[in-house]
């Protein structure tokens, strides 16, 4: 994974705007996913507080990560350092935690502080910033776009499903 | 008993309906209440909305206007009543006697309610906003003892809600300016004990260091249940010992003395945690008002559910959930 760059600077780097490196694809993808179902929030300035800051989010195992900023009315996403000039050193928000427990939060099956209580998620950096983004989060209502929600029902579905089996599974073994 | 859920946003407010609540509390987006946190509340299109949805589905709304103005930000105060009215929300919450008084004056029909920030703990102290603002409701701090709390009720010349579940803190309700000691700010007047611009987390080898406005006031090892980062929770060293010196981070839970409250004429039971997600609102609502409803149908055999209280547990903030003041024998 290290070796994704961010968009931006491929960008540059290439001189071809709009066109991601292979490596980059993915990230790109996934701003112009975020982009599309944050559009009237961000068209409102309801995500102006992510203008220009850096918010990496670190999924443990694997230590896989990726920044998020909001630039030119976009969020963009890249790989660490990929934008600040490939400084993966700069970022202004850190959250840590699993995969699981990030897909139950933005699926709304669970309470962000409750996860923070448990030791089950790290918030590094500026506290405002994090607060502002799980506010933002938080009174997010139902996506728009009729793919978007049954996107978003889908994935809440193969959560509570996938823990259902493990929990009957651990039964089972007692 | 009247089921008081927290809102903190459109979402949380529908779960709160949605999932069996009497009412439901909100506040605006500014310091006039006391969850003024980055990015949480509602704008007045938002309340209109939320205010909507709620009476299609008979269930009341409570606006927080519960923090003590200063002098240079009255008209903010104004406002936020005015705005309340306009609005037409059910109630009015509030602490401050220039705040009640203005709402009293300028909208006598909205309901006032005492916030539990009033700190109004016996019947006189009742009585007397009562006789100078009408106030129809009066929400306990959460100090009093269930025999403390029995006399109270019996005397109050207005019905009584108490705080059933959240979390707890020193309970100097309206009157604790221990964060303005460190942050300079105080949630009696700015709406919020630790601002988030003040708070740092680090995680070392250590374990995870809170810190606010620069001040180290815990340390969690790895695997120990981490808390808000108020001074009131934090440990410190007192005399070479270091641990917990003013309160424990703890949640109230009370579900188990439903029974008990119903029976002494309790009139509505409150959750705490506006600040916390619609997951969260959705999850301990669901829990409450199936315990209330139990305990309406047959209070002699009522017991908590396990399941119950393992949602409960799963949600308090630190390991433990205790009856607060509720169970001190000695007051």
């Amino acid at each position: 994974m290290a070796s994704f760059r961010g968009v931006d600077r491929v960008n540059r780097a290439s001189g071809s705007p709009g066109l991601p490196s292979p490596g980059a694809v993915p990230f790109f993808l996934f701003g112009s996913l975020l982009s599309r179902r944050f559009a009237r929030a961000i068209a409102g300035g309801e995500l102006d507080f992510l203008h220009d800051r850096i918010l990496r989010v670190v999924l443990q195992p694997p230590g896989f990560a990726f920044d998020v900023t909001l630039r030119e009315g976009q969020l963009r996403v890249a790989a660490p350092g990929g934008h600040a000039g490939g400084n993966r050193e700069r970022w202004d928000l850190r959250i840590t935690g699993r995969a699981r427990d990030f897909l139950r939060l933005a699926t709304r099956l669970e309470d962000a502080d409750t996860l923070f209580f448990q030791r089950r998620l790290k918030m590094e950096g500026d506290t405002e910033l994090g607060l502002y983004l799980k506010n933002f989060l938080d009174a997010q209502e139902e996506a728009e776009q009729a793919l978007a929600r049954f996107a978003e029902d889908k994935l809440r579905g193969a959560v509570m499903l996938l823990e259902r089996l493990e929990n009957g599974t651990r039964l089972s073994r007692r | 008993m009247e089921l008081v859920c927290p809102a903190g946003n459109p979402p949380a407010l529908k779960s709160a309906v949605d999932h069996g609540a009497g009412a439901v509390y909100i506040g605006f987006r500014d310091d006039t209440n006391a969850r003024h946190f980055a990015g949480l509340n509602f704008t007045d299109r938002q309340m209109e909305e939320g205010i909507r949805y709620a009476h299609a589905r008979g269930v009341r709304v409570f606006v927080a206007i519960n923090t003590y103005p200063q002098a240079a930000g009255w008209p903010r105060w104004q406002a936020a009543v005015e705005r309340a009215a306009g609005l037409g929300v059910d109630a009015l919450i509030a602490a401050d006697v220039g705040v009640l008084d203005y709402a009293y004056e300028r909208a006598p029909d909205l309901h006032r309610h005492l916030s539990v920030q009033g700190s109004a703990t016996s019947a006189e102290a009742i009585r007397f906003y009562h006789r100078h603002f009408d106030i129809r409701r009066v929400v306990l701090p959460r100090v009093l003892s269930l025999r403390q709390l029995r006399r109270v009720v019996q005397d109050s010349p207005v019905p009584v809600e108490v705080f059933g579940f959240g979390s707890l803190c020193v309970m100097v309700e309206g009157r604790c300016l221990l964060s303005s000691y460190v942050t300079g700010q105080s949630p009696n007047t700015c709406g919020v004990c630790s601002p988030a611009a003040a708070v740092r987390w680090d995680e070392t080898p250590a374990g995870r260091d809170s810190r606010l406005n620069g001040v180290l006031i815990d340390r969690y090892g790895p695997g120990e249940h981490a808390a808000y980062p108020t001074l009131c929770k934090g440990r410190f060293e007192v005399r070479g010992q270091t641990g917990y010196a003013i309160e424990q981070p703890t949640s109230l839970n009370t579900l188990a003395l439903l029974p008990e409250l119903a029976e002494m004429g309790v009139a509505a039971i409150k959750i705490e945690g506006r600040q916390r997600s619609p997951a969260y609102v959705a999850q301990v609502t669901r829990v409450w008002r199936a315990a209330l409803d139990a305990c309406a149908r047959d209070p002699g055999s009522f017991r908590p559910r396990p399941d119950w209280q393992a949602v409960l547990q799963s949600v308090s903030e630190g390991a433990q959930t205790t009856f607060g003041a509720y169970h001190r024998s000695w007051q």
